[in-house]
């Protein structure tokens, strides 16, 4: 079985664990507010790779840069109890570096792209938490004696923490906390973001 | 609450460390006996003279009844390096030790290790004038039951050693009347079992004849810019290599470009298939390579390497057998467009008929069991049986001492070294 279908077949049984009993015990909270929407939330901000690497490239010409940008795109169900669910996907670097072997000047770059499921509820009022799992697509950028893009598919898992300050009725600023981590080859950023928290439909 | 106790406890689990192994090799060149300046290498009688079938006197409860002493050689930076390897019967142990000649006595200065947990110490053992040193270094040895007796000591880590150990010579080792094939998976190993060299590495190929073996499999594959290598999975990952920034199939990526960032596990490159041929030629005394193509694609590169090399071997004077395997039907149908495929040593992982058609070695999995009558019909038309992969002890056993086959893949080969060895 590859991979990307096994880290789906693990996150669609965990959403369907979720969902089942959720549906015989809802306990509406009577904070949550709207009671079912779907919400979207989009940002971005600094992540900073947290993991060791030791790269053992000829010619390694500088330190290995480790802080980087960082994105994400979340779409919501927030039902009517306080356990959410929904889907993730994004950006981040992971780490680049440049070597000289002699005269051949080369740079490799990692970044990732989530495609993750994920669960969310709030803790306290206007701070939430979040934790998703599912692929990883792994993008090796490589020039040196040539370019080179490969990919990986490999598992992974996200956390996350926001403050969310409502602008208007639909609408919401999000200061958000994200560990990143791709699990299976020890890659992971720590983050901090900024993003708009948009109530799409009300039901 | 308790809901959110659960997300941080489900989240919580995402953050969890998997437990990651590790097997320091002692560090056994602290025994200032053999460090003594007098002590000089032991010559090749005496190192001929030394191998056979012992009987454990003490230490049984940690290494089983018997133990098959054999000599192995690599050559390293120009220099010949000799190792006196036991092979156990308990729990897949093994020593390594270096011998030397002091006086009237041998010492052995090594460690041991155990292939199904991590446990591993120093080793060592002294062979006095009285025990058989003098019978050992005699001009013509000749040694009968109980005219040696090794006495040592071994310790867990890198601790001082100091729970005896002991053995007596029982019997020359078995030997077969055809010749029977130890081959080492990977090259030697798996990089997951700790052996301080990769898998698939030139490092690997130099160390596994002190675990018994007679030949290797090797995995073969090409980079983008047609150099066939040594490497086993689709793509790069941590498995096999150590962090680069590289990911994804090893076909996407020139031979420069992986020699210039990539490294194994252990901190070796991923070698071409002719420096791993190179190194059992002119570095070891194996005598068998499996080439096993995990590639799909023309055998005519691995064909004109494989020819290469047979006739270096033969300028060499070296028994060398190389074969390509063929494990699917992709290759098994690339096989039969070579040109004299019939003559090219090759070896069959698909049903008897195929092995037939393509005149290979047949090498059915060792879940298919012992399969007597079939192996006897194969061998009956001229061609060898070998089974894979055989690393389960009693299954080992069973292969070697019960099966009729002419060699066993296994990623313990000193498993199937102490089968065959001590086999009557």
């Amino acid at each position: 079985m590859s991979k990307p279908f096994f880290g789906l077949i693990i996150a669609v049984m965990l959403l369907a664990a979720t969902l089942l009993p959720a549906q015989e015990t809802i306990a509406v909270d009577s904070t949550a507010r709207p009671r079912r929407a779907f919400v979207v939330h989009v940002g971005g901000g600094y992540a900073h790779y947290t993991r060791g690497v030791k790269v053992r490239a000829i010619g390694l010409a500088g330190s290995i840069v480790r802080s980087t940008v960082a994105a994400t795109f979340r779409f919501m169900w927030y039902p009517s109890y306080r356990l959410r669910f929904g889907i993730e996907t994004g950006y981040t670097n992971f780490y680049s570096y440049s070597v000289k072997n002699g005269n051949v000047a080369g740079r490799v770059s990692l970044n990732a792209i989530p495609i993750l499921f994920v669960w969310s509820m709030p803790l306290v009022k206007r701070v939430n938490v979040y934790a998703g799992i599912g692929t990883y697509i792994l993008n090796t950028n490589l020039e040196y004696q040539g370019n080179v893009k490969s990919r990986d598919y490999v598992l992974g898992s996200n956390f996350a923490i926001s403050y969310t300050v409502p602008l208007n009725k639909n609408l919401g600023l999000a200061a958000e906390a994200k560990y990143m981590n791709a699990f299976e080859t020890r890659d992971a950023t720590l983050g901090i973001q900024v993003q708009a928290v948009w109530r799409i439909a009300k039901l | 609450m308790k809901k959110a106790l659960t997300i941080l406890l489900l989240a919580a689990s995402f953050f969890s460390c998997k437990k990651t192994y590790e097997v320091l090799q002692p560090d056994y060149a602290t025994w200032a006996l053999f460090k003594n300046p007098a002590a000089i290498r032991i010559n090749t009688s005496a190192r001929n003279a030394m191998e056979g079938v012992y009987n454990l006197k003490t230490g049984t409860d940690v290494f089983g009844e018997l133990v098959a002493v054999k000599w192995s050689y690599a050559i390293r930076g120009g220099d010949t390096s000799f190792h006196v390897s036991g092979f156990f019967g308990k729990d897949v142990a093994w020593f390594i030790c270096e011998g030397k000649r002091l006086g009237d006595s041998i010492l052995l200065n090594g460690y041991w290790r155990k292939m199904v947990n991590v446990e591993t110490g120093i080793m060592r053992f002294v062979i006095n004038q009285a025990n058989g040193a003098n019978k050992i270094l005699s001009a013509n040895p000749i040694i009968d039951s109980g005219s040696i007796t090794m006495d040592g000591v071994f310790g867990a880590g890198q601790d001082e050693p100091k729970v005896a150990i002991s053995f007596t010579y029982d019997r020359k080792l078995n030997k077969s009347p055809a010749p029977f094939e130890i081959l080492a998976h990977r090259g030697g190993g798996r990089t997951s079992d700790l052996l301080q060299v990769s898998e698939n590495s030139v490092n690997i190929i130099l160390k596994t004849p002190e675990f018994g073996s007679t030949g290797i499999e090797i995995d073969v594959r090409f980079t983008k810019d047609g150099v066939p290598i040594l490497y086993h999975d689709n793509d790069l990952n941590l498995r096999v290599v150590q962090k680069s920034g590289l990911v994804g199939p090893i076909e996407n990526y020139t031979y420069d470009q992986l020699t210039a960032f990539v490294r194994l596990v252990n901190g070796e490159k991923i070698p071409t298939l002719r420096e791993a041929l190179n190194a059992v030629l002119y570095q070891t005394g194996l005598t068998f390579v499996w080439l096993d193509t995990k590639y799909i694609g023309s055998l005519a590169p691995v064909q004109a390497i494989q020819k290469e090399f047979l006739q270096k071997a033969a300028a060499a004077g070296r028994n060398l057998k190389i074969v390509i395997g063929l494990p699917g039907k992709d290759q098994y149908f690339s096989f039969l467009e070579l040109p004299d495929y019939l003559n090219t040593p090759s070896l069959c992982e698909l049903s008897i008929e195929e092995a037939a058609t393509t005149n290979s070695i047949w090498a059915p999995r060792f879940t298919e069991g012992l399969q007597a009558d079939k192996v006897a019909q194969v061998q009956a038309q001229g061609r060898r049986v070998f089974s894979w992969t055989v690393d389960v002890p009693d299954f080992v056993t069973q292969f070697v001492q019960k099966g009729n086959f002419d060699g066993v893949l296994s990623n313990f080969p000193s498993s199937v070294a102490f089968n065959y060895y001590t086999n009557e």
